[in-house]
């Protein structure tokens, strides 16, 4: 048993004093005259002994009735008037560094309980009162305050119908690469579905939201006919243009399919090296050819060099689209940077023969998922205006989110995030 | 006629390759400069190996498409 000594301070030593404290604490007192090396205070004092210090006027005892203590030094007639337990020392090294952990623990204790009170007081996250598309939802849009505000976002394609309710107001730039044919009007309804998907903003029928950037400037670049066809020649007409107007995106949902092991055009590669060189970004559509699950197709030109973003295409199960084309020839460029998504994605459509009474249609293609990453760009440029093209690109990398199941052949880092 | 595109070395003599071009029957049709590309029009191939003092590259043009 552990022994709890306690100092005891007499009024007095006299006689019969301490032979009244002996009665009522039942020990006897040895007077500390009597100690000496062969008799030492701890070798005395026990039960039933105590020892009287007779200098100081203190009896240390042991193992007493706390409360019978308390009782005498309340009663006058008692010559007992203070006592405490007997109390442990330290150096002043330990007593240092036990004030110090105190201190830390306090700071803890305080810490804890601030966090303890953010938590508590945390408010719900705030439900969205815009309905999104799928697509939109996918990538985490509620998340970002960005709009895309600023930046110069270049829809190279087949037009746009600036007659459309959604852009008729819009203040769009645009210029023509396909000789007769006018970029403010789109019969085939291709390029009016990217431009919205980048662009956009909420459906005027539902109030759904459909688009990414909606206050980036509009720049329009018709570069296939109203076929939907084109050539090299003039998609180089439309990128010098972007260019020498210092656009700082350009989406490319076009392509021409390659041969495995084809290796990357000098041409392009050169024109996406000297494109992030200037500043600007180039996404293009890896392509649609593939016909999942057989073997899928190599990623198509110009998105199969490594200076151009590759898009693969995602469904709404987060599988891999049937048609999205693959990284296959990665030690040549040919590789998927990133995907998004591109199966029924609802976007602007002009009216026309496919789509008769609605302004919106579903369309599905990498040119679907190209412009949902054209559009993330312009937020993020947005966001980090010091950031090059080049850190653009590295930051939707780092962001993108792997995908369980899927490969990085098929979706490269990943799908794009906010 | 067919079109042809041409990724230009950085510091040539445009000059010369005018010259060069004209003296193959070769029509420049255009020249980008922010991307250090040209357009090239020719009843006859370009081939690179009679342009590799000006030329990283030389295509034909290409069919290309919405995906």
């Amino acid at each position: 048993m552990e022994k709890e000594r306690y100092i005891v301070v007499l009024e007095d030593q006299q006689k019969k004093s301490l032979r009244k404290v002996e009665n009522e604490l039942e020990v006897t007192i040895t007077s500390s005259e009597f100690l000496s090396s062969e008799n030492r205070s701890y070798e005395v004092i026990d039960n039933d002994n105590g020892v009287l210090y007779k200098n100081l006027g203190v009896l240390v005892v042991e193992n007493m009735d706390e409360e019978q203590l308390k009782s005498a030094v309340k009663n006058d007639s008692n010559p007992i008037v203070y006592f405490e337990k007997e109390r442990e020392f330290f150096s002043a090294d330990e007593l240092s560094i036990i004030n110090e952990l105190k201190k830390q623990s306090a700071e803890i204790t305080d810490k804890i309980s601030e966090l303890e009170k953010y938590i508590t007081n945390k408010p719900l996250p705030q439900k969205s009162l815009i309905e999104m598309e799928w697509g939109l939802k996918a990538l985490n849009i509620e998340n970002s305050l960005y709009t895309g505000k600023g930046i110069d976002i270049c829809i190279l394609d087949t037009g746009i119908e600036l007659s459309h309710p959604d852009f008729s107001g819009r203040e769009i730039e645009g210029k023509s690469f396909i000789s007769g044919e006018s970029w403010d009007r789109d019969p085939n309804g291709h390029g009016t579905h990217c431009a919205g998907i980048a662009a956009g903003n909420i459906r005027l029928d539902n109030g759904k939201r459909y688009g990414i950037a909606k206050d980036a400037n509009l720049k329009i670049a018709k570069v296939l006919s109203d076929s939907g066809k084109g050539t090299t020649s003039s998609v180089i007409d439309a990128i010098d243009w972007a260019i020498t107007k210092k656009f700082r995106v350009l989406s490319l949902s076009l392509a021409s399919a390659v041969k495995l092991n084809d290796t990357p055009s000098p041409l392009f590669e050169t024109v996406g090296a000297r494109a992030l060189e200037n500043n600007c970004i180039i996404i293009a559509a890896a392509g649609n050819d593939s016909s999942r699950p057989s073997v899928p197709k190599p990623v198509s030109s110009p998105a199969n060099t490594s200076s151009i973003m590759a898009v693969g295409a995602i469904d709404g199960h987060m599988k891999i689209a049937k048609f999205s084309n693959a990284g296959l020839n990665p030690a040549t460029g040919g590789s998927v940077n990133i995907c998004a998504p591109g199966v029924d994605i609802i976007s602007t459509y002009p009216k026309n023969s496919k789509n008769k009474s609605s302004n919106y249609y579903a369309m599905s293609g990498t040119s679907m998922a190209t412009p949902h990453v054209s559009g993330m760009m312009a937020l993020y440029m947005e966001q980090f205006p010091e950031k090059t093209a080049k850190e653009i690109w590295e930051l939707a990398e780092a962001k993108a989110k792997p995908i369980e199941g899927l490969k990085y052949r098929d979706i490269g880092s990943g799908l794009i995030q906010a | 006629m067919k079109t042809y595109i041409a990724v230009l070395k950085k510091d040539i003599d445009i000059e010369n390759l005018e010259k060069e071009l004209k003296k193959k029957n070769i029509k420049p049709a255009a020249h980008y400069t922010s991307i250090g590309v040209v357009k090239l029009e020719s009843e006859k191939p370009v081939y690179l190996k009679d342009f590799e003092e000006y030329f990283i590259s030389v295509e034909e043009d290409k069919n290309i498409k919405i995906e």
